[in-house]
């Protein structure tokens, strides 16, 4: 297990090498000049030369490719942003605690109310519950999350008055963006996990279980669930790792200090270190959140386990079906 | 000997969408204490259904069942409560599936399912069925090492001897195998079939072996159910049945196994095919293949006449002259 976990952590090198590469190169070649983003439209030509000489701009594009190389490789520096002159390391590293609260709080949410609601419409096919919470979840998985976040405030701040409109400082704070963020993935979960149980329910081991004389609720949670979850665990990773990515909206709406916005203020002011720090971030969180999802993956299903051992892991939908 | 299952006109629907499989038809059955009854019929007869009633392990929202009653040691089985049928599944009466590749839960240990059922039906410490577990595993010739290792680490014939094991863990009365060497190849099939052989004389209970492989029933059954249709056609000792047998569906069924003495020609296959199941005709459901066919044949059902003390077949041909005139 753990020669794997190597493994897979040495396979992300090429991976992340890869994406930085792609990023570097399409950041360079994309139109606009950082010197007049920084210096503003009143600055003369000279002005910006002198700024572009100072941050290596009119080097050729492989020199300054390989110095940011070795600069990342060596010292583990990501950079120096353009516009505030801040260590970008240090900024991703104040944002990250709150992006990654933000994800882990929804991720919860979404878990806990995702899966029963998944695992009722199943076992109640075509009832009400089942009509009522996928019709839910097709809205959820629908409705854009700042429309969905505006409403919030409209309601539960505005017009109720219970909770804050925006801000962190508070845990109360917290209730609005978490729902916001966790409607899409938990619409998703519940999707996944009514159309995994649904798959397994009818398994040939779930008539044995019942055949041993096992009651109904061990059924559901022993035998089923545990065989359902690998589809639910991939949804799980895929939505974790994007709201890991940042929230732009939602952090724009509830004036969160997260990396999402740190992203697209990046990328609108030409700050070409802060947009490849990142994607590199970027890259780095799906990598080890699908490192994980793997590993869980393994932690559920013996067979996977099998492959982890043998060293030969191959697609696991292809083997759970077979 | 007493009766330890009756089934007493037994009919069971489906409710598809736009329409209804009668998949059994008004059947009775009586399974004495320590007899082994073999239940014959091509895919779609009805034998795992009616095993699935036994069990009360039919689909809630398809099958319905539309009238009769089963009895297990004098009780109906049909009025009891799911958690009253709960105690008496995987004790009183357990059930060997058909297909052993997908019978058994892929993430749990092989050790764990079979201490599953000890544990649900005897009040023993984890330990204890544990322990119970692996000598089920050793009786069914499996190395009680191979515990704790899981569904794909076995070939098919091991699984289905884990199956088997889960099936006789708590010493059932009753004992449904459906098809149990269906899926196997041949010579894993005969070990299997010893296996339970042995078994079944070592725990003198009764067993419903579900089969569409006359072999199995000579091998080792007392009692043999010959079923089309949903209907039983012909019921007797296997003697009876595989040797003097009454029905023309039985004995186009016999003819047309090869014979291993006999001299080699092409196999004789029962021409046509089964009768709609959604729509069955209002009388013998085999007349449109029978060479037998008379003219009677299409104006009713016939009803099960005894030919022989003990031996039943459901064809005009054995009425006698004053029971055609009813």
């Amino acid at each position: 297990m753990l020669r794997y976990i190597i493994k897979r952590v040495l396979m992300m090198i090429p991976v992340i090498f890869g994406v930085v590469t792609i990023v570097f190169f399409i950041t360079a070649i994309t139109p606009g000049d950082p010197a007049a983003q920084i210096l503003g439209p009143s600055s003369t030509e000279a002005q910006r030369a002198e700024l572009r000489e100072e941050l290596g701009l009119n080097r050729p594009i492989l020199v300054q490719y390989g110095s940011y190389l070795k600069n990342l490789v060596l010292k583990g520096d990501l950079g120096t942003s353009y516009i505030r002159k801040a260590p970008i390391a240090k900024e991703i590293a104040e944002r990250f605690p709150t992006t990654f609260k933000l994800a882990c709080y929804s991720m919860i949410l979404a878990i806990v109310i995702g899966v029963p609601i998944g695992i009722l419409s199943a076992l109640r096919r075509y009832s009400w519950i089942d009509i009522a919470s996928m019709s839910f979840s097709l809205v959820g998985v629908s409705i854009p999350n700042f429309w969905f976040a505006l409403l919030l405030i409209l309601v539960f701040s505005v017009k109720i008055g219970w909770l804050p409109a925006i801000g962190i400082s508070s845990p109360a704070g917290w209730i609005l963006p978490v729902i916001a963020t966790s409607v899409a993935s938990l619409a998703q979960i519940a999707r996944t996990t009514r159309s995994s149980v649904l798959e397994t329910m009818n398994m040939d081991y779930i008539r044995t279980a019942r055949a041993k004389g096992q009651k109904e609720s061990v059924v559901v949670f022993k035998h089923m669930l545990k065989n359902a979850v690998i589809p639910i665990l991939t949804v799980c990773g895929l939505m974790f790792g994007m709201t890991l990515g940042g929230q732009v909206l939602i952090e724009s709406i509830f004036a969160i200090p997260g990396l999402g916005k740190y992203m697209v203020d990046a990328i609108m002011s030409n700050d070409y270190p802060c947009v490849q720090s990142s994607v590199l971030y970027l890259s780095v969180v799906f990598s080890v959140v699908s490192l994980i999802i793997d590993l869980l993956y393994a932690a559920v299903d013996p067979r996977v386990r099998a492959q982890f051992k043998s060293g030969k892991p191959k697609k696991i939908k292809a083997t759970a079906k077979a | 000997m007493e009766n330890l299952l009756q089934i007493k006109n037994l009919t069971v629907h489906y409710n598809m969408e736009t329409s209804v499989v009668e998949a059994v038809n008004d059947i009775s059955l009586d399974i004495k204490r320590g007899e082994t009854l073999g239940l014959v019929g091509e895919t779609g007869a009805g034998k795992t259904t009616t095993a699935l009633a036994i069990m009360g392990l039919l689909q809630k929202a398809r099958a319905e069942i539309i009238s009769g009653e089963i009895f297990l040691n004098g009780e109906s089985l049909l009025d009891k409560s799911a958690k009253a049928m709960q105690k008496i599944r995987g004790d009183k009466v357990s059930m060997i599936f058909q297909d052993p590749m997908t019978a058994l839960n892929p993430v749990l240990t092989v050790g764990e399912q079979i201490a599953e059922v000890v544990r649900l039906h005897e009040k023993c410490s984890r330990a204890e069925a544990a322990a119970r577990a692996k000598e089920m595993l050793e009786t069914v010739g499996i190395p009680s090492y191979r515990y704790k290792e899981y569904p794909h680490q076995f070939s098919g014939g091991m699984k289905q001897r884990v199956v088997i094991a889960i099936a006789l863990a708590c010493s059932p009365d009753l004992l449904i195998a459906d098809e149990p060497t269906t899926a196997l190849d041949v010579t894993i099939q005969a070990q299997v079939l010893e296996l339970m052989k042995e078994q079944i004389q070592k725990r003198d209970m009764s067993v419903i072996m579900i089969t569409h492989d006359l072999g199995v029933v000579a091998e080792i059954c007392d009692k043999c159910a010959v079923m089309y249709a949903g209907e039983i056609v012909e019921y007797g000792t296997v003697e009876d049945v595989l040797d003097y047998p009454t029905h023309p569906y039985t004995r186009n069924l016999l003819n047309s196994l090869p014979s291993i003495d006999g001299e080699i020609k092409k196999l004789q296959p029962i021409e046509g095919a089964v009768s709609d199941p959604t729509n069955l005709p209002p009388y013998c459901s085999f007349q449109n293949r029978c060479k037998e066919c008379m003219e009677r044949c299409t104006e009713g059902n016939p009803k099960l006449v005894e030919v022989a003390p003990g031996h039943w077949s459901k064809c005009f041909q054995h009425y006698k002259e004053s029971e055609a005139e009813k």
